[in-house]
């Protein structure tokens, strides 16, 4: 069993006893089961996944990091929304506007640094509503 | 001496005022408790991301540098100001700009610049010929502060911090909200972003196991830095509106007060008056009568 808690600045958005959960890093999807190791990563915009007594619950995250010690999954993220709090029109339109922006992008990768990342996000929010 | 209709308009004139003294203190009231409760609701957070940082600072050591670490000296000071946009708050406002001045008077010897958050003191140093590097305006005024405004401002900062490089420290000044009646200013140093505050968690994380890290830490490292300062930031902001709104209620209550006691005092002043007139009517008419 693990104790997963997603906290944003602004509020604590979760704490419950999960069976495992799957998290969008940096370095691609990681899976964290009961006794993994400890460890620390930064966070990038995608689909969190986490299943609780045979049920799989999905929330979009943005922006932060995770810490894993001793059984506790801590993520602090800037975003953590479930499907129903996503606004599909907004993102579908930010989506649209960044696509455009970045396609037409005339400066170096680093600097469209924040676009890419707000993309992604947006790209993570129009994925888990369409898969509900 | 006034006359009856004279202290009848004073006191509904005094009757107003309390009404919307009265008025101020339940609406500040009500802010107070979102305050509370999101300053509360922050805190996690805040709590989390210290402890990860301490356990960090630990591992990447003195090696790593960063613009946001590194002392430079002590010559040129950034003061970041949060104050309430409105009066009408007691000393609350009062209290900032004598600590503010305070501040600069015991560091007379270096130059300041300013970032006032908050009109109060926007409008307070800018009479005071003060040199603003920026200014925001209109955010606590609402009593909802954004994670996004707090962001955009610590953003801000650490743009300024580190394209200027005269700028050797950078301080807050903002009020921690204790209770509802006592309030607090802080002098915080912000940036450089002083060593101690991150090895405080160090002994209790000593004792957890070596982490993983998926990334190089020093690179983790570095991108928690400019978080931890919009953390500070978003703190500093949400104890400020909690502050004020506790300032007002506190100070609206006492005006309330000192308005019953006045309407007290003036209706038995009136009712003096009202009676001396029927006394003397009625030793006219008596002597009126004595005299026919």
């Amino acid at each position: 069993m693990l104790n997963l808690e997603i906290v944003t600045p602004e509020k604590k958005v979760l704490s419950e006893t999960v069976d495992s959960v799957t998290i969008p890093t940096a370095s691609g999807e990681v899976g964290i089961l009961t006794n993994h190791v400890p460890l620390i990563s930064s966070l990038k915009a995608g689909v969190l996944a986490y299943t609780k007594s045979g049920a799989t619950e999905r929330m979009v995250i943005a922006g932060g990091f995770v810490e894993v010690s001793q059984n506790n999954v801590s993520i602090l993220a800037d975003v953590a929304e479930t499907a129903d709090e996503i606004d599909v029109e907004t993102a579908r339109a930010e989506r649209d506007s960044l696509e455009k922006e970045l396609s037409a992008w005339k400066g170096s990768l680093e600097e469209s640094e924040s676009e890419r990342e707000r993309l992604e996000k947006a790209q993570a929010q129009l994925a888990l509503v369409s898969g509900r | 001496m006034a006359s009856l209709l004279d202290m009848r308009r004073r006191i509904k004139s005094v009757k107003n005022t309390q009404q919307i003294t009265k008025a101020m203190k339940m609406v500040a009231a009500a802010k107070l408790k979102r305050a509370t409760d999101r300053v509360t609701a922050a805190r996690p957070f805040a709590k989390k991301m210290s402890e990860i940082l301490g356990n960090l600072s630990a591992r990447v050591g003195d090696e790593f540098s960063s613009p946001l670490l590194t002392d430079r000296g002590d010559e040129k000071y950034l003061v970041a100001l949060v104050t309430a946009d409105k009066g009408l708050c007691g000393g609350f406002n009062t209290n900032l700009m004598k600590a503010t001045q305070n501040f600069l008077k015991t560091n007379a010897g270096k130059s300041t610049e300013m970032i006032p958050v908050g009109r109060k003191g926007r409008d307070f140093f800018k009479r005071r010929q003060m040199k603003f590097v920026e200014e925001y305006v209109g955010l606590t005024g609402t009593g909802r502060i954004e994670h996004t405004d707090a962001v955009e401002i610590a953003q801000g900062i650490i743009k300024t911090f580190t394209e200027d490089e005269t700028i050797d420290k950078v301080f807050l000044v903002f009020t921690e909200f204790k209770t509802v009646m006592s309030q607090e200013v802080k002098v915080e140093q912000l940036l450089p972003i002083p060593r101690t505050s991150l090895d405080e968690t160090e002994t209790q994380s000593a004792a957890q196991a070596e982490y993983v890290y998926e990334q190089p830490a020093s690179e983790i490292f570095g991108r928690l830095l400019p978080k931890q300062i919009e953390t500070q930031i978003y703190r500093a902001m949400l104890e400020s509106v909690a502050s004020e709104q506790g300032a007002r209620m506190t100070a609206m209550d006492s005006a309330s007060k000192n308005a019953g006691e006045l309407i007290d005092t003036l209706t038995l002043n009136m009712n003096r008056i009202r009676q001396a007139a029927i006394t003397k009517e009625i030793i006219e008419v008596v002597s009126g009568a004595a005299a026919a």
